[in-house]
C-alpha cells in the first residue's frame, strides 16, 4: 500500500482529501503546515507528498516542494492551490516527478494524477 | 542824520567784527590796533580797553596756519586787499574760524596809515562739510555731483570704488554715468529724472550699473536738482549705495518661494499695515490689486477661512497656525494651506507673519495613491475570496464524491456534516463581502448570547487543526446586546480561525466571554507570536495579512468592519498565552437590559 502525506492547513479540506484518498486504498499522514510536513516526511516512508502552498508558517507549500526536491529527485509532489495567481506563478516547477493542480478540483482527476505520478 | 552817526550805529550793531590798526609796524611787534566795535568783544571775550594797544597777533595760537599768517604778511607788505579765513583764539583760550578781509586805508595825502579789518565767525561753515564727510564717510554711500547745464560730473571717491573706476581714470563727464547704466534700466531712470526736474517727485530709485569687471551692481540712489532762474534744473547732488547683497537676498527669497511654491504675506504692526508678496498673487491666479491687499487677499481665502484667519491674528502667541481651504480657480478646485504666527509687539501692537502654499498637486498625488491603494487592495480581496472560495468548493466536491465511498451511515452522516460546514463557510464569506461593501445592511436582533458562544465554540473546536487545544471560559449572565447573528458567528469563528492560523504546533486558543457595566467582551487568545504593536493598527485594515504576500482573505477587517458596525470595536493586545488577544467589545443599550 501506497502512503500519501497530506500537507494543507484547512481542517475541513485537509479532513475531505484524507478520506477520499483512504477510500481510494491509500495510506494517508497528514500535516498541518510545511515544517510539520517536512517533520512527518523525515519519519516515515512516503510515497507521494500532497500539499497546499498557502499557509501559516515560515515555509510555504511551494518552498517545501523545494526543499524536498533538493534532496531526492524522484519522489512524486502534487502542489495544489486555491490561489489562481499561485497556480500561474508556480506551474513552472512542473516537472516528470511534480505536478501542479488547482483547487477546486474533482475526485477523478486528483487519483489520475496520484496514479500517473505512482506509476512511474 | 549827520554821517558820523550812521557809521556809528554801524560799529555799534552789525555782527560782522570791525578792527582798526595802524599800517605798521609790519613786523614785530606788528601794527598796533586803534579801535575794535562791540562786536570783537562779543566775539573773543576782549573788552576795548584790553585790546587797543595790542596787535592783532595775540588773536593768534599755535594752531593758527603759520602759511596763512605768511599770505597775510605779504599781503600788508603790499598794500593789498587780503581775504582769508584764519583760526583765532578767544580771550579764554577757545578757538574760531574768523574769515578776515583787509584793507588798507590811506590819508588825504595818500599814505596808508590805517588797516580796517572786518571779521566773521565762520566756526559753523568750516565744521559742517567735515561733519558731513563723516557721516556720509560712515553711511558707505556715494556721492554724486552732477551739472547739468554743461554735463560735468562728480564722483565720491566711495562713488568710484563702488563701480570699480580707477581715481585717476574717472572721466568728469555725464557719460561716465551713463554709458555704465543698461538699457534696461535707462528707460527708468530717465523718466524718474524728468517726474523730479518737472514735478518735483522724489528722486530715489534702484538701478544697476556696469562694475569695470563687467558685472552689473545693484545701485540704490536719491537726488535732489537745483534750479535755474528759468525754471530749468542746473545742478542736480545725490547719494549711492551698493545694494548688491540685498537685491541677492531678495532674489534668493523670491526665487526658494518660486520654487517651493510657498509665497509670504505680513500683516501689522497697525491694521492697515500688510504686505501681500507678489507670487502670493500669482499664486491665487490674481491680478495684483492696486489698493486693499488685505482685503482682497482675505475675500480671496473665502469667508471661513479669512474669518478663522482674522481670529487667529489678533490673538498673539507662540504657537502658529494652519489653515487649509479649497477655492475654485476657473472651475478647478484649488487645495490652500496659510501657515502663519502672530506675535505681540507689546500694547495692541502685533506683527504676523504668514506663508501659502498651493497644495493641489499634493493633494492629487495623495487622492491617486490612495485610490491605487484601494485598487490594489480589491485586487487583494479578489485573490483571497478565490482562494476561500475554491477551498470551500474542494471541500464539498471531494465530500460529494465520497460520499458513495462510505462504508456506513455514520461515515456518512460525518461526511454530510462536513459538506454542510463547508457551505456554511462560504455563506458566511458571501455575507461578509456584502457586510464590507455594505450592500446588505446587517439585521441586529437579540439572541442567546451565552448558548451562542457555546455553540461556536463547539463549531470552532472542529474547525482547528489538530494538535492545537481549545478552551472555553465563558460568562453565564451575559447583558443582551442587539447583533447581527450571522456577522457575529462570522466575526467569532473569523477570530478563532486567525489564531490558530497564527499557532505554532502545541497550540493553544481561548475563547473567553465577560462583562461590565458598559457591554460585552468577547475574547480570543493564543499562544502564537502575537502582533507587534506597529502592525496591530495595520492587520485590520481590509486584506492585510501577515501570513505571507498572497493574502489570506479579509479576516480581521472583516470582524473589525462587524464590530464597528454593531457599535462596538476590535482591540489588538498581548495575549496572557503569549500570543495575540482579540478583543471584541459591544455595547448594551442601557433600556434594553
Amino acid at each position: 500500500m501506497k502512503t500519501i502525506l497530506i500537507v494543507e492547513d484547512l481542517p475541513v479540506v485537509r479532513r475531505a482529501f484524507k478520506r477520499a484518498l483512504s477510500k481510494s486504498g491509500y495510506d494517508v499522514k497528514t500535516a498541518n503546515d510545511a515544517a510539520d510536513g517536512l517533520k512527518k516526511l523525515s519519519m516515515e516512508k512516503i510515497d507521494l507528498v500532497l500539499t497546499d502552498v498557502v499557509m501559516p508558517g515560515i515555509i510555504q507549500g511551494d518552498e517545501m516542494a523545494q526543499t524536498i526536491r533538493n534532496d531526492t529527485e524522484e519522489l512524486p509532489i502534487i502542489i495544489i492551490s486555491g490561489f489562481p495567481r499561485t497556480v500561474e506563478r508556480i506551474s513552472t516547477m512542473q516537472d516528470q516527478y511534480t505536478k501542479v493542480l488547482k483547487k477546486p478540483i474533482k475526485m477523478e482527476e486528483l487519483l489520475e494524477a496520484i496514479e500517473t505520478l505512482l506509476d512511474q | 542824520m549827520r554821517l558820523e552817526d550812521i557809521l556809528e550805529t554801524i560799529h555799534e550793531y552789525t555782527e560782522d567784527v570791525i578792527v582798526v590798526s595802524e599800517a605798521e609796524p609790519i613786523a614785530q611787534p606788528g601794527p598796533r590796533i586803534v579801535f575794535v566795535n562791540k562786536a570783537f568783544t562779543k566775539q573773543t571775550g576782549y573788552e576795548p580797553h584790553e585790546i587797543v594797544g595790542q596787535t592783532p597777533r595775540i588773536l593768534q595760537g599755535p594752531d593758527t596756519d603759520k602759511e596763512t599768517l605768511a599770505r597775510i604778511r605779504e599781503g600788508l607788505q603790499n598794500w593789498r586787499y587780503i581775504r582769508e579765513e584764519v583760526l583765532n583764539y578767544r580771550k579764554d583760550g577757545s578757538k574760531f574760524w574768523s574769515e578776515l578781509s583787509i584793507l588798507p586805508v590811506a590819508d588825504e595825502k595818500g599814505w596808508y596809515r590805517y588797516w580796517v579789518s572786518i571779521q566773521r565767525d565762520v566756526t559753523a561753515k568750516r565744521t559742517m562739510p567735515e561733519r558731513l564727510e563723516l557721516t556720509i564717510a560712515a553711511s558707505g554711500d556715494g556721492i554724486w555731483d552732477w551739472n547739468i547745464e554743461n554735463n560735468e560730473l562728480f564722483w565720491s571717491d566711495r562713488f568710484k570704488e563702488i563701480v570699480g573706476v580707477d581715481k585717476d581714470e574717472f572721466v568728469p563727464h555725464a557719460s561716465t554715468f551713463f554709458d555704465r547704466l543698461p538699457a534696461a534700466d535707462a528707460k527708468r531712470v530717465a523718466a524718474a529724472l524728468d517726474a523730479h526736474f518737472e514735478k518735483g517727485e522724489p528722486f530715489k530709485i534702484t538701478y544697476r550699473l556696469q562694475h569695470a569687471d563687467g558685472h552689473l551692481v545693484d545701485i540704490s540712489a536719491k537726488g535732489q536738482a537745483a534750479w535755474g532762474a528759468n525754471g530749468k534744473p542746473v545742478r542736480m547732488v545725490g547719494t549711492v549705495s551698493d545694494v548688491s547683497d540685498l537685491v541677492k537676498a531678495h532674489a534668493d527669497l523670491t526665487e526658494a518661494q518660486t520654487l517651493s511654491g510657498i509665497a509670504h504675506w505680513n500683516y501689522g504692526p497697525n491694521p492697515d499695515q500688510a504686505v501681500v508678496s507678489d507670487l502670493v498673487w500669482k499664486l491665487l491666479r490674481l491680478p495684483k490689486p492696486d489698493k486693499h491687499e488685505w482685503r482682497t487677499f482675505l475675500e480671496a481665502l473665502g469667508p471661513l477661512a479669512a474669518a478663522d484667519l482674522q481670529s487667529a491674528i489678533t490673538q498673539p502667541s507662540d504657537t502658529s497656525h494652519v489653515i487649509d481651504t479649497i477655492r475654485d480657480v476657473a472651475g478647478h478646485r484649488q487645495h490652500i494651506r496659510i501657515r502663519f504666527k502672530s506675535r505681540s509687539l507689546g500694547g495692541d501692537a502685533f506683527y504676523v507673519f504668514g506663508i501659502i502654499e498651493d497644495r493641489t498637486a499634493a493633494v492629487l498625488a495623495e487622492e491617486s495613491l490612495a485610490f491605487s491603494e484601494r485598487l490594489a487592495a480589491f485586487g487583494q480581496l479578489a485573490g483571497g475570496v478565490a482562494h476561500d472560495f475554491n477551498n470551500i468548493l474542494t471541500a464539498i466536491g471531494i465530500g460529494a464524491e465520497s460520499l458513495e465511498l462510505a462504508d456506513s451511515d455514520a461515515e456518512r452522516d460525518e461526511i454530510v456534516d462536513d459538506v454542510l460546514f463547508a457551505v456554511r463557510q462560504g455563506q458566511q464569506l458571501t455575507e461578509a463581502l456584502l457586510n464590507y461593501t455594505r450592500q446588505a445592511p446587517l439585521m441586529p436582533e437579540r439572541f442567546p448570547l451565552e448558548k451562542k458562544l457555546k455553540e461556536l465554540g463547539r463549531l470552532a473546536s472542529r474547525t482547528i487543526p489538530v494538535g492545537i487545544v481549545f478552551e472555553t471560559e465563558l460568562a453565564n449572565d451575559l447583558p443582551s446586546v442587539l447583533l447581527d447573528e450571522s456577522g457575529f458567528d462570522a466575526a467569532v469563528l473569523n477570530l478563532v480561525i486567525n489564531a490558530a492560523d497564527a499557532c505554532e504546533h502545541d497550540g493553544v486558543i481561548r475563547l473567553s466571554s465577560t462583562a461590565d457595566e458598559k457591554g460585552v467582551y468577547v475574547i480570543v487568545d493564543d499562544n502564537g507570536p502575537g502582533i507587534p504593536e506597529k502592525d496591530r493598527s495595520r492587520v485590520i485594515e481590509p486584506f492585510y495579512s501577515t501570513k505571507g504576500g498572497e493574502g489570506a482573505g479579509i479576516g480581521l477587517a472583516r470582524v473589525h468592519g462587524f464590530t464597528q458596525q454593531s457599535g462596538g470595536s476590535l482591540t489588538i493586545e498581548e495575549s496572557p498565552l503569549g500570543g495575540a488577544r482579540m478583543v471584541m467589545f459591544f455595547a448594551s443599550h442601557r433600556d434594553e437590559r
